[in-house]
């Protein structure tokens, strides 16, 4: 019940925050939170199937960049390109997926990493795709004839993708899939009764890639451009960073939390000195992991816990 | 120009191999990859550029400086970071030594400045071998890097330590009934490993420029290398060091920037064909 109410008041929170911030600035961070966030939320169902992946920016690349190039050069509906967009990261993810989810642990990191890397080289080295210079500027979404360009009419675009991604991550945690995840902990066991791991992780792999590239689309044309800088392996680190500190006890909560903190944390800090950035990432992740297991989101149930007398007796 | 491009690729190789050595030794004990293993070497051409170029003192002592700054940097880090991560998941383990690897990148940007540096060129001089040319710089980093390959060789199959640290890559439970502590061998690996990365950026740093962003892009190719050669074995390092500096030596000359992709197009190869890599042991880390 409690818990109903909180996200009842988080969802209302969510929908009015415009008007409680008024600050375009703020609500830009809140944007990008948004974008991370599905990333996150990805990155932690790749992680429940049993992989570790670390090139989930190489995914939102293609999706941006399939949007980009169906506005500019076929002048495709937005809307359209957004879908082709997050189709193609989901084929490119079962295409990858194929032939490297059968590999586990850090390999399949490194992997990935890899093929994030060569990704970004693509349109660099690609003129029609703009080079390293990129390409621009690229269209933005309308919806009945108005055209997006207030930083509110963006957030509840980005609202309505975090939404969408929270809800089918949830069905698939709470369907028999999710208990599959669960028994995928211990792979031999799991297969002894029948359950098909590799299927899952593809399952896992190419939903999570489908949202990374969904959020491309929406982020070339927020930001009006696409370019191989912005999809370097740094990015897939910052999505890894963020789900961890977070937590990744959860789907949803945990991933949310992180990308939120550390977004505005990271964006803030960087107009000082561009090392703060990289600096905040590693010294909040080492934190976690050493302090925080569970990620922010244990941090309140620990406090309750320790002011909870009847608890430090047990 | 074929001879140009082979000399090219072995200098790029090399500048691999060296940095993937000390990355295999310490996963063939540790069971860890230290992605803060560029960043050490990122630290080495520092420290080198700081003794050399600020302090102004001759560059065998730099040398020295740089070595030993970053093994004691590495076992600083075996021993506050990395043992208390025996027996942790596989996020716990890759987030240490990411969270490592971003807080000495950030840290340096902020103490040193995001600005390029150039060490001064030492050794003056061009030599033309077989229609290639050559500078003399070049040729002193590839015989530098030979020599502590060497070195690293030497103490592996000829030293006590170094024997002690086969047998517990080999077989941990036997290592331990030999009274081989593994303890103190990840001490000890994490220690040389650090200082080839330390050695690494000494050595290449009169070759490029020194900056606090230089350690991502050899990393990942290292990683890319000891996938290739097997992850844990420094000959596979060796050989898959070269292969890929001469590879993309080659498809640079030829086919021009989009050589890097080559290095990613090797590991899917090599994972479809022989997943333990060219020298490794199969083997299975649980996520």
């Amino acid at each position: 019940m409690i818990k109903k109410t909180a996200y009842g008041l988080f969802g209302v929170i969510l929908l009015v925050l415009p008007y409680l911030v008024r600050d375009d600035y703020y609500m830009h961070l809140f944007i990008l939170s948004g974008i991370y966030s599905v990333l996150c939320m990805g990155w932690v169902l790749i992680l429940r199937a049993g992989q570790f992946s670390l090139g989930q920016s190489a995914f939102l690349a293609i999706g941006a960049y399939i949007f980009s190039i169906l506005a500019l050069k076929f002048g495709v509906s937005p809307w359209l390109g957004l879908l082709a967009g997050g189709i193609g990261a989901a084929i490119a993810a079962a295409l990858l997926g194929w032939i490297v989810l059968r590999i586990r642990g850090l390999y399949f990191a490194v992997i990935t990493l890899a093929f994030n890397g060569a990704i970004q080289l693509v349109p660099a080295n690609w003129d029609y795709l703009g080079g390293w210079l990129g390409l621009s500027p690229i269209p933005p979404f309308s919806l009945a004839g108005v055209e997006f360009i207030t930083k509110n009419s963006w957030y509840y675009l980005v609202l309505a993708l975090v939404a969408l991604t929270a809800l089918v991550t949830l069905r698939i945690q709470n369907s028999r899939l999710g208990k599959y995840f669960k028994a995928t902990a211990n792979e031999s066991l799991a297969e002894s009764l029948g359950i098909n791991t590799v299927g899952q992780r593809m399952l896992a792999f190419v939903v999570a890639c489908l949202f990374a590239g969904l959020a491309g689309g929406i982020l070339a044309s927020y930001l009006t451009y696409v370019a191989p800088g912005d999809f370097g392996v740094w990015k897939s680190l910052q999505v890894q960073i963020q789900a961890t500190v977070g937590g990744t006890g959860g789907l949803v909560a945990g991933p949310i939390t992180g990308s939120t903190i550390m977004v505005i944390l990271g964006e803030v800090l960087r107009t000082y000195t561009k090392g703060l950035e990289p600096l905040l990432y590693g010294v909040v992740l080492l934190l976690v992991i050493f302090f925080l297991p569970d990620g922010l989101i244990s941090f309140p149930r620990i406090v309750l816990n320790k002011w909870n007398p009847r608890k430090t007796t047990e | 120009m074929v001879a140009q491009t082979l000399l090219n690729g072995v200098v790029t190789g090399l500048i691999y191999v060296l940095i993937a050595s000390g990355l295999t030794l310490v996963f063939g004990i540790l069971r860890i990859v230290n992605f803060a293993h560029g960043q050490f070497y990122m630290l080495g051409a520092f420290v080198f550029y700081l003794v050399l170029e600020t302090a102004g003192l001759p560059f065998p002592v730099a040398f020295g400086v740089s070595v030993l700054a970053i093994g004691l940097l590495g076992l600083a880090t075996e021993k506050g970071l990395f043992r208390p991560l025996e027996g942790k998941s596989l996020i716990g383990i890759i987030g240490t030594t990411l969270g490592l690897m971003l807080t000495l990148e950030g840290a340096a940007e902020i103490l040193f400045g995001p600005d390029d540096r150039s060490v001064r060129n030492i050794f003056p001089g061009v030599i033309k071998i077989a229609g290639a040319t050559l500078p003399v710089e070049r040729l002193v980093a590839i015989g530098m890097s030979a020599a502590v390959m060497f070195a690293l060789y030497w103490w592996i199959q000829r030293t006590k330590s170094g024997t002690a640290t086969r047998a517990v890559s080999q077989d941990e439970y036997a290592a331990s009934l030999m009274g081989i502590s593994k303890t103190r061998c990840s001490l000890v690996v994490m220690g040389v490993g650090s200082a080839l990365a330390g050695a690494a950026g000494a050595i290449l740093c009169p070759l490029f420029f020194v900056s606090p962003y230089m350690g991502g892009v050899p990393l990942i190719k290292a990683l890319i290398v000891i996938t290739l050669g097997g992850m844990g074995s420094i000959l596979g390092a060796t050989l898959g060091g070269l292969i890929l500096g001469i590879m993309e030596s080659f498809v640079y000359t030829y086919l021009g920037g989009i050589a890097e992709i080559i290095g990613f197009l090797i590991i899917i190869v090599i994972l479809i064909v022989r997943p333990q890599g060219l020298f490794g042991e199969p083997f299975e880390l649980a996520a």
